[in-house]
């Protein structure tokens, strides 16, 4: 399997590298610190990066915040660094060339969150980093060394610190002391370059006292509940720059059983570090307001984010717990096509019921679906409970190999979709198991999907939150779900099951798609475009069509400035989508039809164009796309479909070399 | 690299005298040996003989008790007279046949000492019908033609397959009726079927021309044609070659021999007597239908008719093989019996099994060990850490007649013995990167093992949750290989050889060719892990692991088919069985791995498999040894203890630490290293304690420790562990390359570990010029440097060091002739260094004792 996975490595990372060839750099942020401040405070903030020179702004994207670039030089590369050898997950060397160091200016009224930010040099708009704003005071990080227990740097709660973890092996070590039967909520947060894996991700580890026969003085990690890693969904901006791997626990909450005084320390799984390595602790109250703050969480996140299925990276993070309101099936009906086009760029708070005929059964156009709680006990056939079509139960697993059943009457020839939501808990630790069964109780299909995978030739199975089926005989059927495991159950293991009519729709419009050496994983490339007068830059765009749609697709790119096009180019062939990682390919795709899982999807290539009279723009902005669904020659309504900054820039001979200072 | 040139010699004077006036595992005092023995008893085995059927025979013993403790065999010396002398003949070496029907005593006279026995003889004329297990399985056993190197290989040989020692007896007879070839894949015979027998010329059988040689025969003369055996086999073709009727078969449940355990003196020998238990409640005496092999002809031989003869002194093992089962008794050979037999007072019931039969072997225990041995040693086997020198200062001169057992519960309690079982348990259950497919899998497999040693959960209970264990997290990630899911055939006899310590992997393929192991069992048991499956999640990292009744995961070209289990010669879909091919009912519909585990941590072995590894632990080698390798050519060299100590192991619910607390209790565990005269030869007894050299982790942790220089393990991915991690703490051990730790036998965790320390070039190498021998002793910050700092004196230094790394103080010799040596050098930093290197490169140091 290895010999074919570097195969297929090389194969399909020999396009890409022939593709950035010749390119010129373009500004990229490598590193921050520290990685947030508080609400109306002003403070200084350091950054590296390489290719920065000249730059005169930084740009926050949400708008709330300002900075003023105090300094900027160049760094010199040590002989040690120059040996070093490329770590960018594309395989080019990525080293910080540059220091700046910016103003930062927080008003009283910032949202709380993470706001991102920009520098903005003549060669164009950088990469994002994000700078955390929270409510409370932060605290400083000791500058004696506090890599044992007996050295900690106490902190009293609420607290937020800013540190860094600047050598390899570091573990920075905190005390604090709580009540008996205390509840904590412990959160750390790094914001790292390209370099880095997520591997590299600062966690948390809680200690206590041991007395020791060898040494009295020693601690012992605490046995918390929680997974002993984290898997975090990726935030938009961060998805070129990581591999996404995984991370020591990043949020804990224990409660102590026992006052008095206790530690906890803040470091890397693989025990990088280097003095880049910034990182945010945050200790709360479990109770207190501040404990609903979520470090990493967008202060302003990209509206219009359609969670189907999230970006084929993270392929099913995040989606069971996309909710399944009671206007779902008019959502759905909205993405449909079957809307004329209204002109109008936003999404619309309510959606638009269809019209026109359609051979696709339509709900009604202010149908709703009031959720039923299910009943126990139903885990039988002949105990079952029910359910219509549509209809929304709300369930849960209650204890390990708890199965719960619903009866429904379906006709023949009747589209229907089931799809599962875990609002408790989501997969991979609730992993719901839907199966339809016939009125004798015989499978005829589950959520289980399986498709080849890996470096290619392996299958992987995945649990899907949405299985469409087409019934062939009148009569009554049966909805099965249980957890995967026979080991599981309890409070989180809630669900909402949605039984409902297919209802053809266009699904998730993803950007610029690429693929990673390691292959299989699915990053966005592009996060932003800087162009000269004169150039072209190419998105890919990728658009899943669900539950049978047959329509086509109209993108535009809107806000653009003026002297810059954007025009849907070539259909990505086969063989490109395929490399670049974004066909499905369920196991038997020769026999298995239709697919009861995924959608069809289909690649198209939008080029960005700055025609040679493009002046140079001032300030960056957001380019949007926007998709429609056009079916029987009706033109469906705006649905955005991805934002990416844009500024036009100077060609590199005309681009100043310039060092700023305060 | 440190070159230890102008003070090599300074060095080795050092070392030297820390060999030499150190630890002395020199003899103890010798023991006195006994005057002539006299006859104290006679006996006659068995007591009562029944006979029925056709020429039914018994072999019969007559023993004598003697006033030096031994029962010898003087079946043969002694005249054997029967009541009614008409009712049976009697051989010379005790082979009684009977002739009439009737009862009547057996009687043995030696010196002023008799014996009788009772003598049943019934329906001679009407007995048990001809069966071909027993009466030609039988002969093919003893004569060697079903043994694993001969007809019961694997392919067979010569084209012609039996199984081993007649266990499938139906089999046997299909291929010597009628023909054929035998195929490890497949069922049906390869090749022209040839009988073996020939019915219409029964003389002509190849089943007789070829042992007796009168066609060639690769495997040498085995019969005569004037054998009785020769005459039973030829009997059985002309009589039409049948096997038997089928309500007529009586299986063999079970075989035994007399005796279990027996000592020998210099000249001594003994008649082993098998007998079969017959399903009916029968019995049957197989001594003259049994095969027999010593397992060290060095100790003891043992002729064709289970006579044993002892060679030299030592301990050793006869394997019986008939009527398909496999059975042993243990043979042990004394120079001279021992006047008295100084053992120390039992602790606990470990220590009357141990000095019982050290008592019955006449083999002197050693004294218990000193207060420093004592410390050292429990200090690295429950924690893998020396003792700092304040503790040791303190427990040496501590008076408390508690202060063992105080230690122990100290040792049990601390963080030391969580990172160390922690790390031990991890090897034994596979928590590498290498092994589950990436260090994020072994991470979270890890803190599963962290957290059951530190709130020390039942072992019945680790067990259960790693055999079933389903989803996400923990002991699920063991079922991951390469982050894949393990296939049925390879994770099962792991599971088996782990938890009930024994071996089936040979059966994978064929019939196992040593033991009773089929290949149905095999897969049988396989088919339990059968439906393991994943999803995957984001990526390799969030495999979810579930038991699909469609399968496993398919791999390229697979069907949906052909992920099931499937029996490579039947090639039919195999359902789970247990070992007794009992089926499950909710095989296919539940969960059957958690029926797997209920069935393996109910099962006798369990236990027995989890006290003999511990065991082993303590004492550098199992009861049964290798520690997972239970068979029947492999039996425990104390069987009592093993049930007595798996009995308190279940009745204090797999408590792990009870069961160290136990053993480390107990003064066998307390016994000096040192040996005496008389028991430097045992290796098996537990007479004195035998130093184990320490793993290569708890040996660099020990450099570190003495030299107060942390080592630092960095991985391949730019980082490092956080300074002062020990290596037994480290969580995912294999991403820390080492060449100490690979030098002194880091095991591959791809598979289930076995290690075996055997020096090296390398080591020696590495002692004289190695960095973690050199650049520790003279780093900055490290203890010699405070030392220095501190100004200490030699006599300091040398106390300090000697309690660091021996747990001891220098005996006064020692200390005397160190202060000397080290007085007359001129670089005081040098000659301390000097010193360290000597000690932490000393075999004191270096082994466990």
């Amino acid at each position: 399997m290895y010999l074919r996975l570097i195969a297929a490595t090389l194969c399909l990372a020999a396009p890409l590298s022939a593709q950035d060839i010749g390119t010129v750099p373009e500004p990229k942020l490598l590193s921050h610190f520290p990685l947030g401040g508080q609400q109306g405070t002003t403070f200084d903030l350091e950054v590296t990066g390489a290719a920065l020179q000249g730059a005169q702004t930084v740009w926050f994207e949400g708008g709330e915040l300002s900075a003023s670039i105090l300094k900027l030089e160049k760094l010199q590369a040590t002989s040690e660094e120059k040996d070093k050898k490329p770590e960018d997950y594309l395989g080019k060397a990525v080293k910080a060339d540059h220091r700046a160091v910016l103003q930062i200016r927080i008003p009283k009224t910032a949202t709380l969150g993470l706001h991102l930010f920009r520098l903005v040099t003549p060669r164009g708009l950088s990469n994002a980093l994000g700078l955390q704003v929270v409510s409370d005071p932060i605290v400083s990080e000791t500058d004696r060394p506090h890599q044992a227990a007996e050295d900690a740097q106490y902190l009293s709660v609420p607290a937020v610190v800013n540190g860094r973890l600047s050598e390899k092996g570091q573990r920075d070590f905190y005390a604090f002391r709580v009540s008996q039967g205390e509840e904590l909520l412990f959160a750390v947060r790094s914001d790292l370059g390209p370099s880095r894996t997520y591997q590299a991700q600062a966690g948390i580890t809680l200690y206590q006292r041991s007395d020791s026969w060898f040494d009295p003085s020693r601690v012992v990690r605490l046995a918390v509940k929680g997974p002993a890693l984290t898997w975090e969904p990726f935030q938009r901006y961060e998805r070129t720059r990581s591999t996404g791997r995984f991370a020591l626990s990043q949020r804990v909450s224990h409660r102590f059983e026992s006052s008095g005084r206790y530690f906890l320390s803040v470091g890397t799984f693989t025990g990088t570090g280097d003095p880049n390595h910034g990182y945010q602790l945050r200790i709360v109250r479990r109770r207190s307001p501040q404990a609903r703050q979520v470090l990493g969480r967008l202060a302003h996140p990209e509206p219009g984010d359609w969670l189907e299925r999230d970006s084929a990276t993270l392929r099913q993070l995040g989606s069971f717990q996309r909710p399944l309101q009671s206007n779902r099936l008019a959502l759905l009906q909205h993405r449909s096509g079957r809307v004329p086009f209204s002109g109008k760029l936003a999404v619309p708070t309510e959606p638009v019921a269809a019209q026109g005929n359609s051979s696709t059964p339509s709900p009604a156009r202010d149908s709703r679906i009031e959720p039923a709680p299910e009943v126990e006990p139903n885990n039988s056939l002949d105990r079952s409970g029910t359910v219509q079509i549509p209809g929304l139960i709300e369930g849960r697993i209650q204890t390990p190999g708890d199965v719960d059943l619903f009866r429904f009457r379906a006709e023949a020839g009747q589209k229907l979709a089931f799809e599962i939501e875990t609002p408790g808990d989501s997969p991979p630790h609730f992993n719901p198991w839907l199966k339809l069964l016939d009125g004798s109780g015989n499978e005829l299909v589950s959520n289980i999907y399986m498709e080849y995978g890996g470096d290619g030739d392996d299958v992987n199975k995945t649990v899907e939150r949405k299985t469409i089926f087409t019934i062939e005989q009148s009569g009554s059927y049966f909805l099965r779900i249980r957890d995967l495991t026979s080991v599981q159950g309890g409070p989180r293991f809630r669900y909402r099951l949605l039984a409902r009519p297919q209802v053809p729709h266009l699904g998730r419009v993803e950007i610029s798609l690429g693929v990673t050496p390691s292959l299989s994983t699915l990053i966005d490339k592009t996060d932003r475009i800087n162009l000269e007068a004169g150039q072209a830059k190419e998105m890919v765009v990728v658009c899943e069509k669900e539950e049978g749609f047959q329509g086509n697709v109209l993108l535009t790119v809107d806000n653009l400035p003026p002297g810059v096009q954007a025009w849907v180019s070539t259909a990505a062939g086969w063989t490109e989508t395929l490399m670049r990682g974004i066909q499905y390919r369920p196991l038997g795709v020769e026999v298995v039809s239709p697919d009861h899982h995924r959608p069809q999807r289909s690649a198209t290539t939008v080029v960005v164009w700055a025609s040679p009279d493009t002046p140079i723009t001032g300030s960056p902005r957001f380019l949007q796309l926007m998709a429609r669904p056009v079916v029987d020659g009706r033109v469906g309504p705006a649905l955005p479909a991805g934002r990416i900054p844009f500024l036009a820039v100077r060609p590199p001979e005309e681009t100043p070399v310039m060092t700023s200072s305060r | 690299m440190l070159l230890r040139t102008a003070y090599q010699s300074l060095a080795k004077t050092l070392a030297i005298l820390v060999i030499c006036l150190g630890w002395n595992p020199g003899l103890a005092h010798s023991q006195e040996t006994a005057a002539s023995p006299a006859l104290l008893s006679l006996r006659i085995v068995p007591e009562e003989i029944h006979l029925s059927g056709l020429n039914p025979s018994q072999q019969v013993l007559v023993l004598g008790r003697y006033s030096d403790g031994l029962e010898r065999d003087l079946t043969g010396s002694a005249p054997l007279v029967l009541g009614s002398a008409e009712m049976a003949a009697i051989e010379d070496q005790g082979r009684l046949t009977a002739l009439a029907e009737g009862s009547t005593t057996l009687q043995a006279h030696v010196a002023d000492q008799s014996a009788r026995a009772m003598l049943t003889v019934r329906s001679l004329a009407t007995g048990p019908p001809f069966s071909f297990q027993h009466e030609i399985g039988g002969i093919l056993t003893k004569r060697g033609c079903n043994d694993s190197g001969c007809h019961a290989g694997v392919k067979g040989r010569g084209g012609f397959k039996l199984s081993l020692n007649a266990l499938d007896p139906k089999e046997d007879y299909r291929w010597i009726v009628n023909g054929g070839t035998y195929q490890v894949m497949s069922l049906e015979s390869a090749g022209p079927e040839t009988p073996r027998i020939d019915l219409s010329q029964p003389e002509n059988s190849l089943l007789l021309r070829k042992p007796t040689l009168i066609l060639p025969h690769g495997g040498g003369e085995r019969l005569t044609t004037e054998s009785s055996d020769y005459r039973t086999l030829l009997d059985w073709i002309q009589s039409g070659a049948p096997y038997e009727r089928k309500d007529s078969e009586v299986a063999v449940e079970q075989v035994t021999l007399f005796p279990r355990e027996r000592v020998l003196d210099a000249k001594g020998t003994h008649q082993v007597l098998v007998t079969a238990h017959l399903a009916d409640g029968r019995t049957r005496d197989l001594t003259h239908l049994a095969s027999y092999q010593s397992s060290n002809q060095e100790v003891v031989t043992v002729t064709d008719s289970g006579r044993v003869r002892a060679r030299t002194a030592g301990e050793t093992t006869i394997i019986v093989r008939t009527a398909g089962h496999t059975v042993s008794a243990r043979f042990g050979v004394i120079s001279e019996p021992l006047q008295a037999n100084p053992s120390p007072p039992p602790h606990n019931f470990i220590d009357e099994y141990v000095f019982g039969k050290l008592s019955r072997f006449q083999i002197p225990a050693s004294p218990l060990s000193s207060d420093a041995e004592f410390l050292r040693r429990v200090c690295l086997d429950l924690t893998g850490t020396l003792p700092p020198p304040g503790r040791a200062r303190e427990f040496i001169a501590s008076q408390d007649p508690q202060k063992r057992t105080k230690l122990i519960d100290a040792l049990l309690d601390s963080p030391e013995y969580v990172d160390y079982w922690t790390f031990r348990f991890g090897r034994l259950f596979r928590v590498a990167a290498g092994a589950v497919g990436g260090a994020e899998h072994a991470y979270t497999y890890w803190r599963w093992m962290w957290q059951n040693i530190a709130q020390n959960n039942s072992y019945r209970e680790i067990a259960l949750e790693r055999l079933a264990a389903q989803g996400y997290g923990g002991a699920s990630r063991h079922f991951l290989s390469y982050g894949e899911e393990a296939k049925a055939e390879d994770i099962m006899p792991e599971e088996v050889r782990v938890f009930l310590g024994r071996r089936l992997d040979c059966a994978q393929c064929h019939d196992h060719p040593y033991e009773q192991w089929s290949q149905d069992q095999f897969w049988g048991l396989a088919s339990f892990f059968g439906q393991i499956s994943r999803t995957e999640w984001t990526g390799f990292g969030a495999a979810v692991l579930f038991d699909d009744p469609a399968g496993r995961q398919p791999d390229f070209g697979e069907s949906a088919e052909t992920v099931k289990v499937i029996h490579p010669r039947r090639k039919q879909l195999v359902k789970p069985a247990f070992l007794d091919g009992q089926a499950i009912a909710s095989a296919g519909k539940g969960h059957p791995r958690r029926e797997f585990a209920r069935w393996v941590t109910a099962h006798p072995y369990f236990a027995e498999t989890l006290v003999n590894r511990m065991w082993g632990f303590l004492f550098g080698r199992g009861l049964v040894d290798p520690v997972d390798d239970f068979r029947s050519t492999n039996p425990p060299t104390h069987p009592g203890l093993l049930q007595a100590l798996a009995e308190d192991c279940r009745l204090h619910g797999y408590d792990l630490k009870q069961i160290l607390r136990r053993i480390t209790r107990s003064r066998t565990y307390q016994l000096a290293s040192t040996p005496r005269e008389s028991n430097r030869q045992d290796a098996l007894n537990y007479s004195h304690f035998i130093p184990k050299p320490l793993e290569a982790e708890v040996l660099l942790d020990a450099i570190s420790q003495v030299t107060g220089v942390p080592e630092i393990f960095e991985n391949g991915q730019g980082g490092q562990a956080p300074l002062g991690t020990r290596a037994i703490q480290l969580e995912v051990p294999d991403i820390y390359p080492s060449d100490f730790l690979q030098m002194y036998g880091r095991p591959n965790l791809l598979q289930v570990p076995e290690i075996k320390a055997s020096p090296s070039l390398n080591q020696a190498l590495h002692m004289l010029v190695g960095t973690t021998y050199t650049e520790k002793i003279s780093k900055k910050g490290g203890r010699l440097d405070q030392l220095m700092q501190r100004d200490a004196s030699h006599r300091e230094v040398i106390q300090e060091l000697y309690l660091a790394a021996l747990s001891r103080l220098p005996a006064p010799p020692e200390l005397a002739e160190l202060e000397s040596v080290l007085g007359q050098s001129s670089d005081k930093k040098r000659a301390w260094e000097d010193l360290t290197w000597s000690l932490i490169t000393s075999r004191e140091f270096a082994f466990n004792h």
